[in-house]
């Protein structure tokens, strides 16, 4: 792997585990999956920049592809064939005092944006966490920039309801 | 100075985002090179039950394969004994011959006639 992307990689690490955490709903077990994955398929060459758009819309791209396919994966294991296989190969569970640190992660702000449909918390959590414009927003999550604004304006005027005190809790 | 109206919106995300980053994993250069990782285990769990089915399987071959294991008909056990003689030759001569009503139906052949 060349140099420079190396670097831009470790510049971005941090955000593009933040962006692997929300992709995952919070989780950090998958989140930290999904993010190894995304980096394996840069070694092994399966996705490769092509100078398209910004290395780091182009990143998040992939970790968004990523966390989809571990997302299916994920909905196979919930499956009744995967319930069936769960039986004889039970996966473990995170151990007590890391399931406590989970849950204290699961912060307010994350809970309404779980509230609210995918396109609109994703696009608010490139805008507003990752300082991406609409437009760069639009290219990570291959839609339109006009969708991109119309799913960033009822998400943020429904975020604003949900983060009123009294109207979050579940 | 005007408010930016999204500021608020901005400041739950920027703390969000130091929390994230407070607990984010190093990097790692060999994160480029490490290997797909598996659920932990998962292989070794297959372990006992693959043993297990190997072994009824096994089993199973050796009982229906065992040399010698299919007995000759010579060794089964008579099943009745039957004496020589004339067939119904200890039927009671006086005993009355039953006649459905309906044995006129029947073929010939197929009437049974008793001694």
């Amino acid at each position: 792997m060349e140099r420079d992307i190396a670097d831009q990689l470790e510049t971005l690490h941090p955000d593009a585990f933040g962006w692997a955490l929300h992709c995952c709903g919070g989780d950090q077990a998958r989140g930290e999956d999904v993010l190894q994955n995304a980096y394996l398929k840069l070694a092994q060459e399966k996705a490769r920049h092509d100078g398209g758009s910004s290395f780091k819309t182009w990143w998040f791209g992939v970790i968004r592809l990523t966390a989809m396919e571990e997302h299916r994966r994920q909905r196979y294991r919930e499956s009744l064939v995967g319930k069936l296989l769960a039986f004889f190969i039970e996966e473990p569970h995170p151990a007590p005092s890391r399931a406590v640190e989970v849950k204290e992660r699961h912060e307010e702000l994350r809970r309404c944006l779980g509230q609210l449909p995918a396109r609109q918390a994703e696009v608010l959590h490139l805008v507003f966490y990752q300082d991406l414009t609409i437009n760069e927003a639009a290219q990570v999550m291959k839609i339109g920039v006009g969708s991109a604004r119309q799913h960033y304006e009822r998400g943020k005027a429904r975020l604003r309801t949900l983060l009123q005190p009294g109207l979050s809790h579940d | 100075m005007i408010d930016d109206p999204e500021d608020d919106l901005r400041d739950r995300f920027a703390r969000q985002r130091r929390c994230d980053q407070e607990n984010a994993p190093a990097w790692r250069a060999e994160l480029l090179h490490a290997p797909v990782r598996r659920p932990r285990g998962a292989s070794w769990r297959w372990v006992p039950l693959s043993l297990a089915t190997a072994c009824v399987a096994l089993a199973a071959l050796l009982i229906s394969h065992r040399p010698g294991a299919e007995p000759s008909l010579s060794n089964l056990p008579p099943l009745f004994d039957s004496r020589d003689g004339e067939l119904f030759a200890g039927l009671d001569p006086a005993f009355p011959a039953f006649e459905a009503p309906s044995d006129f139906l029947l073929p010939t052949h197929l009437n049974l006639h008793l001694p």
